[in-house]
Order: C-alpha cells, then structure tokens, then sequence
C-alpha cells in the first residue's frame, strides 16, 4: 500500500516577550516532523533545541533513508549531538520526531512530551516519555534514553507529536481524539487551514499561567489505494 | 468540538506541604505562635494564581495522631487551629506525607516539585529514621524541596537536618515563638519567587534574609 504524506509543525513561546526555546519544522516532502524542546534551566537551550531538530532532519533522516537500522539512531544522535555542540552542557533539549523511511514510519523521543500514533485500526501507540516525577523534570540531550519505534508506513493513519507545554495541560486520555479532530481539520480544510487554527490554538492557550514554550507536529498518512478510490 | 476542549482549565500545582508538631511540648507560646503563623501563610497565599500555576497547601499535623489535611487550592484552604498534646509520631507523619507524593491522583506529574516544610519543637518518639530512609527511596518523594524550622532549645536539630538533607539549606532556629512568623514569612517569600520564576524548579528557596546566622544550622 502506497502512502501520501502531509505534515504540519509549529513552534509558539509561551511568553510573547520572551524567544521560543522549542523548536518544530517538518521536511519540505511533508515526510518528516520534529519538534524539539530546549531546556529553559541550559543557558543555551534555544541552540539546543534548533541543533537537535536540524541533525534529526538533516542527518538522521538521510542516514534512515540510506539503510540505517531505527536501533542504531540513539548512537548516531548522540555522536552528532557531541560534534555539533563538543560536549557543551549549557545546551541540551528534548527530541521527538516522526519519519516516513522506506516502507516504515520510525518514530522517536527523547525525553518528555508526546509522540502518539494511530493505526488503521485505531489503535494508540506511544512512546514511553523519559519525563521526571513532576512537570519541568525531564531526560534531554545530551544525555537521555531515546526510545524508537517502528510501524509499516501502511498501517499508521497519523502520529501525533507535542512537547510537554502542550501535553501536560491536555485532558488526560483525549491525546487520540485531539489527533482525530486535527486530522479532519487536515482533511476538511487542508493543512494551512491546520496550521493556522494550530497557531490560534498555541497562542491564546486555555489553561492558565502556563508559560512554558508550545510546539506540535502532525503527520499524516493518506492511503493512496484510498485516494484513488474517492 | 474545539481543539480547547482537550485542554485543562485549571493551572499546574505548586504544592505546598507543612508538617506542624502539635505534641504536648508545643502547649502554651509556642502552638499559639505556630496556629497564628500558619494563618497567616494560608493567608498570604490565597492570592494563589501566579505567573507559573496555582500554589496548593497542604498540612500534616502530627502528635499522637498523624492528622492530614490534602492539599487543595491556596485560596480554598481555611487554617484549623490545633492543639497541643501527646507524643511526637513524626516518623508517621513522614510516613503519610510520602503516600501524598506517591499519589498521582492528588499530585498529577503536570505539578511542580512539592515543598515540604517540617516545624517541630522536640525529638521524634516513633519509626523517624525508617520513615526518613523510606521517604528517600521514594523515586517521587525524594524529589521535594525540604525546608526545617526548630523551634525552641528542646528542638533535635539532627534529625531536622536529615530530613533536609542539603547542605545548601540550613536548618532555621527559633529560640524566640517571634522567630515562628519569621520563618514561614521566610517560606512564603519562597514560594512566592517560586512560582514567578521562569523554571519553578530551579529556585528552590529564598535568599535567608533577615535571619541571624547563630539562627541558621547547616
């Protein structure tokens, strides 16, 4: 089965008068969505988070695309990250990401946030978050656990990715039904439509006092033997 | 359905939770000192909405009984007067502040790490060590920020010192019931910066101003 991929990804400070430190992009062929969450407590976590999202769709995704084993990405992001950044402890962030390579979706995450995806049948899958015992505390570059899964690309419908301003203050067990509704929005309205309702959405941010930096990607999986028969 | 609709309302925890010795030694100045002191934080932090989340205050009062009061929104939480008699079962009062940290329910992973003070005038009559080392090996527990008032000469500034563990806070003398009010000024204060910080995390307590150094034990 064929696969037809859009992607949306953005990033949004939780202050308007202080600079994003998370930092989201997806690749230009809409296969691919990062998002990255730099350490407000790291001087530099703004570099942190920019770094880890330009090795993990630079490098890391052409290294998948090249043949790489999904298990042999925690090596590779950990040798680039020391490259980049030559062992600074002044920068570090999370990582999530969601790849289409080849005939698999890899997913991965670093760290807290969400990385959720659905299959065909509905089924949730996530990734074990490397978060801490209370909000703020979590597992980052460059040390961490970065837990990767794979799927068939045919059997996922859409994956979901947040950093944790925004996973935290969601209503615990609706994750899914977020990622449905946004996926109809894709659908319904196309996927600038998304991210102009995902922009409003961060922005003007329903739970109170919450400042922390807010980014979300969405990847999404259009069956093509689907397309051809509407 | 809006995409609002799967967000929370209500701001992420700040938890506070106070340890209050209400055994016999405490009977006279020193329970009067500590009820008014105690009113006046419940008081002080009702304004409980701050740039970073909404402070919750909670209570374990502890003598021959270990009476807990969960932590709920600042502004909802009416200080009940104790009074002062029997034993000090602090190691049980240790005991069911660690089961509060362990529940998710009542402390979701979205809330700040928890503040605990403890504030006692004597020495522990029950398990204290074997509670301590169990708080400890909490994963969560472990986690909050511990702060220690001693009040009176009687006070075991030992013990109090191990429930802080960090050499970086001391342990506060109040040899006058004045010195009360000081200290949980001083926590308030704490909370307070807490809470407007950028990381809540990273600022774990006030600079120790206005205290006389013979009052701070590290």
């Amino acid at each position: 089965m064929g696969v037809h991929p859009r992607a949306v990804a953005l990033a949004v400070p939780g202050r308007p008068d202080r600079a994003c430190e998370d930092a989201a992009s997806c690749s230009l062929q809409q296969d691919a969505v990062v998002l990255a969450d730099g350490l407000g407590s790291a001087p530099m976590g703004s570099l942190g988070s920019h770094t880890a999202v330009n090795l993990a769709l630079g490098p890391i995704r052409d290294a998948l695309h090249a043949g790489l084993a999904p298990e042999h990405l925690a090596k590779l992001l950990a040798d680039l990250w020391e490259r980049e950044t030559h062992g600074d402890r002044d920068v570090a962030t999370t990582c999530l990401f969601a790849f289409i390579a080849g005939d698999e979706v890899v997913l991965g995450q670093l760290g807290d946030g969400l990385v959720l995806a659905i299959d065909r049948e509905g089924q949730e899958h996530r990734l074990p978050a490397g978060r801490g015992q209370f909000g703020n505390h979590t597992e980052a570059l460059p040390r961490g656990t970065l837990h990767v899964a794979r799927h068939p690309a045919g059997s996922i419908q859409s994956v979901l990715l947040a950093t944790d301003g925004v996973s935290d203050d969601l209503i615990p067990g609706t994750e899914a039904q977020l990622l449905t509704a946004l996926v109809q929005i894709a659908r319904e309205q196309g996927t600038d439509a998304l991210q102009t309702q995902l922009e409003s959405w961060l922005t003007n941010w329903r739970t109170p006092a919450s400042h922390d930096d807010r980014s979300v990607g969405v990847l999404m999986l259009e069956s093509t033997d689907q397309e051809q028969g509407r | 359905m809006s995409l609002d609709d799967f967000v929370l309302p209500t701001p992420r925890p700040l938890p506070v939770i106070v340890l209050a010795d209400a055994s016999g030694s405490m009977h006279g100045s020193k329970i009067a000192a500590l009820n008014a002191a105690l009113r006046e934080l419940t008081q002080d932090l009702s304004d409980s909405t701050t740039p970073q989340g909404e402070v919750h205050l909670g209570f374990v009062v502890f003598n021959e009984h270990v009476d807990v009061r969960a932590p709920a929104k600042a502004s909802e939480v009416v200080w009940q007067e104790v009074q002062a008699n029997g034993q000090t079962r602090m190691g049980g009062a240790l005991d069911a502040v660690r089961e509060l940290l362990e529940d998710r329910e009542r402390l979701p992973p979205r809330a700040y790490t928890p503040t605990l003070v403890l504030a006692s005038d004597g020495a522990p009559t029950d398990h204290f060590s074997r509670a301590l080392k169990d708080l400890m090996a909490s994963e969560r527990a472990a986690k909050a920020t511990r702060v220690a008032l001693a009040i009176g000469e009687d006070a075991d500034v030992q013990v109090l010192r191990d429930f802080v563990g960090n050499v970086e806070i001391p342990v506060i003398r109040a040899d006058e019931v004045a010195k009360i009010r000081d200290f949980f000024r001083w926590v308030t204060f704490s909370v307070r910066t807490r809470s407007k910080s950028v990381n809540p995390d990273a600022s774990a307590v006030a600079p120790l101003v206005g205290f006389d150094q013979d009052d701070l034990v590290f």
